[in-house]
């Protein structure tokens, strides 16, 4: 199941903002097999600082190249924010192990924030399997529900959560819904993966997470990307991103 | 490149076809890059520190960025040097690289121990002792600060192997001439310096400290210039070949080591970056050599201009 990942400086197509602070950018660059949750890592600096290249998640792949959706959180970020079309960008991937999306059972898909960008992908994966794409988004702001249109666009049946007009958060939804036959997959911030995770362990659902830790290489040598699980220390960058919930030991 | 004579030896049978080595821990047991280069180009690849049992490693955070440097609280996370001798080198070999391997030991025992597994292995052309880990409670920086502690562990691993031996220097160590007689004395047949510069990052917002561990060991550009000056003045007392490394980022940054006094060097950080970066740093060294005219990377090291007086 391991992919061939590479490096190699390519062209920037388009990079615009979406929504304030949110930007998509195009990349040239047609990685030859991806799978829904991996990532790339992008050099947002031809310099030295900032030293390391930064991970993000790969939202969307066609003909003409790599669409990533990023928030500008830092100085990386604000850096890849500025590149306009024609400007080169060192990236390294496809990396890490994606979501498995099972043949016996429907999903769910459970994100919030940032965290809805690998679920584009899943979606085009779950319709082209013939499945049902069933999405609960959870966002603090209003602004950030565009970054769910696309996957709308697709026909998913959505139920969207903005946190402080609603005052609710997505696991609320999650837990009116019966779930013991499916398989739950949940990317976004570690409070809410948790809580995801220890509704379905009460339900019995299946649990995948998608889980983020700061990262220096991407591919499984330095050791700086390590989560606790069941089996000792493993590498969110070369073992994950997407981790069984079960392994990661995270109970009610 | 043609006509270029770019292979050191450092003792003995151990020559390297060029003097760009992999630093230890930052460029795995080599075959996550196989994919990504031809690790057969490089002069060794240094494996990531071994011990004698598999090691857990330490709680995250374990990495945190600061302006031009990476500062790591890793902890030796491996697999155990009996796992890497059965699944791992075999491998490595079989792409042809010259593989260094890297140790670590809390006690003298384990230093000795982990070194006669290795020497009845085929495949391996050196031991780097590691005694200048800034991450780990026991062993490590305890060995690499006091000359007496730094003698022992290198008198002990002399006794238990008849590979070429390079013990790896902490930049910590209070009395470095001292340091080096000491493992000069003890047999070392190199010296590679420096390994990461004890180093701290504090979230102001939490006002906590941002790695598990506290402290940590910082490396990369950040560092260079710091890594050159013991470089240099380790290379003016040592008898025994130099090794240098410390943000090696450029074919320049390498030739300043060289000229500084270095033998050889070692890229690390570079490669969590840059993954094929070591092969760049090579290409560039080659094109200065052509350019300036000189035949064999020997000539250039140590041969630092001195300012007139
Ligand atoms: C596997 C993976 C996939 C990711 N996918 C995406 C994606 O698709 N889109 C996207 O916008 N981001 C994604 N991220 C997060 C992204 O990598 C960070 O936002 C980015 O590295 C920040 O870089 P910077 O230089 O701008 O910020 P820095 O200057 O490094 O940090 C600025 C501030 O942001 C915080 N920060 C840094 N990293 C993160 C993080 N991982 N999560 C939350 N806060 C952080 C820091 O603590 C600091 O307060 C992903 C991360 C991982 C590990
Ligand atoms: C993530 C990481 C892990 C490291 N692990 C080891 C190790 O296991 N053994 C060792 O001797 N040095 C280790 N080092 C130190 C490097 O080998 C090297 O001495 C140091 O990083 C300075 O070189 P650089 O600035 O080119 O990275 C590690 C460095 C980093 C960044
Ligand atoms: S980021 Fe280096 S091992 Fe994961």
């Amino acid at each position: 199941m391991t992919t061939i990942s590479i490096t190699e400086t390519v062209e920037v197509i388009s990079n615009i903002a979406i929504s304030p602070g949110y930007h998509r950018i195009t990349l040239g660059w047609t990685p030859l097999e991806v799978r829904p949750g991996q990532f790339v890592m992008l050099k947002t600096s031809p310099t030295m600082d900032p030293l390391l290249r930064r991970p993000f998640a790969i939202y969307n792949i066609h003909d003409d190249g790599t669409e990533i959706l990023y928030r500008v959180v830092g100085r990386g970020t604000a850096l890849l924010s500025r590149l306009k079309r024609g400007d080169r960008l060192d990236v390294l991937g496809p990396l890490g192990k994606g979501f498995e999306l099972p043949e016996d059972r429907e999903t769910i898909m459970v994100a919030g924030g940032m965290g809805i960008v690998p679920f584009y992908m899943v979606a085009k994966e779950l319709l082209k399997m013939g499945k049902t794409t069933q999405l609960i988004y959870g966002v603090r702001r209003e602004e950030e529900l565009i970054l769910a249109d696309d996957i709308i666009g697709l026909g998913t049946e959505a139920h969207l959560v903005v946190e402080e007009r609603d005052n609710m958060l997505p696991t609320d939804i999650l837990e009116e819904m019966t779930i013991g036959d499916r398989r739950v997959l949940a990317c976004g911030p570690g409070g809410m993966l948790k809580k995801v995770a220890s509704l379905c362990e009460a339900r019995g659902a299946e649990c995948m997470v998608s889980v983020e830790t700061s990262m220096a290489c991407g591919m499984g040598v330095c050791m700086g990307c390590a989560v606790k699980t069941t089996d000792g220390y493993r590498m969110v960058c070369a073992d994950g991103p997407v981790f069984d919930a079960k392994e990661l030991g995270w109970k009610g | 490149m043609e006509g270029l004579n770019t292979t050191v030896q450092i003792a003995g049978g151990f020559v390297l076809k060029n003097p760009v080595m992999v630093a230890s821990g930052t460029f795995g047991y080599g075959l996550e890059f196989a994919g990504l280069m031809d690790i057969s180009l490089l002069g060794a690849v240094v494996v990531k520190g071994l011990s004698l049992r598999p090691r857990e490693g330490n709680p995250p955070p374990r990495i945190i960025e600061t302006p031009a440097g990476l500062i790591n609280a890793i902890g030796l996370q491996n697999i155990g040097v009996e796992r890497f001798l059965k699944d791992k080198l075999p491998e490595i070999k079989r792409l042809g690289a010259t593989v260094v391997a890297n140790i670590f030991g809390e006690s003298i025992d384990e230093y000795s121990e982990v070194a006669r597994l290795l020497s009845g292995a085929e495949g391996v052309s050196a031991i780097e002792i590691n005694i200048s880990c800034p991450n780990v409670k026991k062993g490590g920086l305890r060995f690499g600060q006091d000359p007496a502690s730094a003698r022992e562990v290198v008198e002990a691993v002399r006794k238990s192997t008849e590979l070429p031996i390079i013990t790896k220097l902490s930049p910590d160590a209070p009395d470095l001439k001292a340091m080096v007689e000491a493992v000069e004395s003890a047999g070392t047949d190199a010296i590679s310096l420096i390994n990461t510069i004890p180093a701290m990052a504090i979230d102001v917002e939490r006002r906590r400290p941002v790695l598990s561990t506290m402290t940590g060991g910082l490396s990369g550009p950040a560092i260079k210039p710091i890594a050159l000056r013991l470089v240099w003045q380790v290379a003016g007392f040592a008898k025994v070949p130099v090794i240098g490394m410390g943000g090696i980022m450029t074919g320049r940054d390498a030739l300043e080591f060289i000229i500084a006094g270095a033998c050889a060097i070692q890229v690390g950080t570079l490669n969590l970056v840059e993954p094929d970066g070591a092969l760049r740093v090579i290409r560039e060294m080659e094109a200065y050599m052509h350019k300036k005219g000189i035949r064999s990377i020997g000539e250039l090291t140590g041969s630092l201009v001195l300012p007139e007086r």
